[in-house]
């Protein structure tokens, strides 16, 4: 028998069905006509910005190789040709066939075979080849504008995860922040108001949320500052370490796979897929670090606070907290889960049409998932472009994250303030256009001071003489520094950040792009970098 | 003896999992957390009993899925839909609320054990209050489970039901 809960197993099985009802109605209906435009407008809106936050999230950790290649190629080609040189002199080197044949016995079962192949290479020729690779591997790793490093910061340790996971219990009014004198964490006064204890409660309730919250951004911080950085002497913890000596195979896979007419170019797509090998394993152990250890730290934090609970409030008081714990739980896990998909595996994004409107929608959603309650009222004003490219969409939506991010935390109005935006295009070369994005935001009452018009200024200053790339990859106070990134690889891209009197922040973006026409509509074809270089 | 949990909290899920497994080691577990994929087990799989969550999502929540429409009473729509498909399989109702939110207005815990035991007499079998700073709520489940083992003809609905509708 066909029952609902059958029919429809997700939540977008039933806004597609909807799609469908809509279209059926509008036919069935044309006096209404309008309304059902309206309701297939809002849903394909809604799916649009589904998608375009499935594709930011698995473009989270990124690496610019267009980037990457281009400064191997200054870097690295000579040693590659005399690795090559080596090679036609036929000094040591495993052949392609003989790597083929291990793979293919072990996926048998063999595990003999391989044996050579999980061993660190140690023939002659082979030591260059492993130097030219470690430095790829290096760039890959660490550079501060394309690095992965670079990306993790910008897409996940600054603002995103902590917003992420901070989130759910903000709305609920479940965590407190630190006091800006003396960092301890307030009161949280705006759950007992909502609650209305008896006052002799309120300094249990106050002090076990103060622990909790405490308990809560240590997790998050042990993620950002320790964990999910790339392991090195200052980072001790970092999960993300690729050492050749724990996975050989990468390295072998990218000898085995050099012959004599090999080009660097094809020299390089292979090095990325060894380092891929590698850092595939890695993206696992931080997917599952997260599921489980997060997970259970999150879990002991909540016990503890509803023991502290149950020990300093009544039973009527423990039970509307309890009740109030039991909504949030479902919500911070399937936030951990989310967050954890960021580090799944993925393959890479097919190239989809969306016009600047929908990335400007889908960059505000990204924003309000990492701040809840946060709802700016923005006027916009964009012209009618498109982005073509996976790249370009995940740059701007680091780009937008980075301003109303900045707004969130700085204007002085944390739950709506206001925002114009002006995105145009002007000419410049046949092919390229330079996009022009301009965001004015409020400066609340109270919000501007010398201290922060002097931070700014040192910021500016931090832009121009270069200075930002020591700070891009750290966190805290450094969302505008991060933009200079977007504008560093060419003298004619631009950014521009500054206060107009004392009640208008702004932020002016100049960047170069390569265009292409798809059904009468331009569309941004490259992420910035690709456009300035080629 | 095949048991079904029923519920959206991963960590209640497995706190439940674990007294239960500790209590009855010979039982087949299945877990499910939503309306929709809680009512497909039911349907698919006819366990022997039903620990069911109050407040349930309608789709199981994961990094692309919101849940669809946050139900309070998830659990009754469960309920509903059993007795719709006449399946009648005694289910304990385990919440960690002691009020739940209708509308305007807020029902108590002891309000929602009268209704249950009015509209669903026939396979309700109890509710527990979760509460994992204390154990008590483990005693009195066990007791029901054990009282549901050991008279299953009355557990599956022999009995007269007590509905008025």
């Amino acid at each position: 028998m066909a029952v609902s809960f059958d029919a429809f197993t997700t939540s977008r099985d039933t806004l597609e069905e909807r799609i469908k009802i809509c279209s059926l109605l509008a036919d069935l209906d044309p006096e209404n006509g309008s309304a059902y435009a309206e309701e297939l407008k809002n849903i394909t809106t809604q799916l649009t910005i589904q998608d375009g936050l499935r594709d930011v999230d698995r473009s989270r950790v990124h690496v610019d190789t267009e980037a990457v290649t281009r400064w191997a190629e200054r870097h690295l080609t000579e040693d590659f040709l005399r690795y090559r040189d080596l090679l036609k002199a036929h000094i040591g080197f495993g052949s392609l066939e003989e790597f083929q044949t291990a793979m293919r016995r072990l996926g048998e079962g063999d595990r003999s075979s391989v044996e050579q192949f999980l061993h660190y290479p140690e023939q002659e020729g082979d030591d260059l080849l492993i130097d030219t690779f470690e430095e790829i591997k290096r760039e890959y790793l660490l550079n501060p504008d394309y690095g992965l490093d670079a990306y993790l910061s910008m897409r996940i340790r600054h603002g995103s995860l902590a917003g992420h996971l901070r989130g759910p219990l903000e709305e609920r009014d479940f965590i407190v922040t630190k006091d800006d004198n003396d960092s301890n964490y307030r009161e949280n006064t705006a759950l007992t108001n909502r609650l209305h204890p008896p006052p002799w409660e309120l300094p249990g309730i106050f002090n076990a949320f103060r622990e909790f919250s405490k308990r809560y951004d240590e997790i998050i911080e042990d993620l950002t500052k320790n964990r999910l950085q790339i392991r090195r002497a200052e980072k001790p913890l970092g999960m993300f370490s690729l050492p050749l000596e724990l996975n050989p195979l990468s390295i072998h896979y990218v000898r085995s796979h050099i012959h004599e007419t090999t080009t660097f170019s094809e020299f390089l797509d292979l090095a990325f897929g060894g380092i891929e090998i590698l850092l595939h394993q890695c993206l696992i152990a931080v997917r599952d670090y997260i599921v489980t250890t997060v997970k259970q730290q999150v879990e002991s934090a909540f016990e503890t606070l509803r023991v502290s609970l149950s020990i300093d409030t009544s039973v009527s008081t423990y039970g509307r907290l309890n009740s109030e714990i039991a909504d949030a739980i479902p919500e911070v896990q399937a936030a951990i889960g989310r967050i954890a998909e960021w580090f799944e595996p993925v393959e890479k994004q097919q190239v989809k049409l969306r016009t600047f409107e929908d990335v400007v929608e889908i960059g505000i959603a990204v924003t309000r998932l990492a701040h809840r309650g946060f709802s700016p009222k923005i006027e916009k004003d964009i012209e009618v472009i498109g982005v073509r490219s996976a790249v370009a969409l995940s740059e701007f939506n680091d780009i937008f994250f980075t301003i109303l991010d900045n707004v969130h935390a700085h204007s002085g109005n944390k739950v709506s303030p206001w925002v114009k935006l002006r995105v145009w295009t002007e000419p410049f070369d046949t092919g390229k256009r330079v996009l022009r994005i301009r965001v004015e935001s409020e400066v609340a009452e109270g919000a501007y001071s010398d201290t922060a018009a002097d931070k700014l200024s040192r910021i500016r200053r931090q832009m121009e003489s270069g200075e930002y790339r020591k700070h891009v990859n750290l966190e805290g106070g450094t969302g505008l520094l991060k933009l200079k990134r977007y504008t560093s690889l060419d003298e004619l891209q631009k950014v521009t950040v500054d206060f107009i009197g004392h009640n208008v922040f702004f932020v002016e973006l100049r960047l170069l792009f390569k265009f292409v026409r798809v059904a009468q509509t331009d569309y941004i074809s490259h992420g910035p970098y690709e456009g300035t270089n080629s | 003896m095949k048991v079904l949990i029923v519920e959206d909290d991963e960590f209640k899920q497995r706190r439940i999992a674990q007294i239960v497994r500790e209590a009855y080691p010979d039982i087949e577990l299945s877990l499910e957390r939503s309306v929709n994929s809680g009512l497909s087990a039911i349907v698919e799989r006819r366990p022997d009993i039903i620990l069911l969550d109050m407040s349930l999502t309608t789709f199981d929540v994961g990094p692309r899925e919101s849940g669809g429409r946050p139900q309070n009473f998830g659990g009754l729509e469960i309920l509903r839909h059993m007795e719709r498909l006449q399946i009648v399989i005694p289910v304990i109702v385990i919440t960690q609320h002691e009020r739940f939110a209708a509308g305007r207005k807020e029902i108590h815990l002891a309000a929602v054990h009268k209704e249950l035991e009015e509209e669903h007499g026939q396979v309700f079998k109890g509710l527990v209050y979760y509460n994992s700073a204390k154990g008590s709520w483990e005693k009195i489940l066990r007791t029901l489970i054990n009282k549901i083992r050991d008279k299953p003809e009355e557990a599956n609905g022999r009995k007269n039901s007590r509905r008025r509708r």
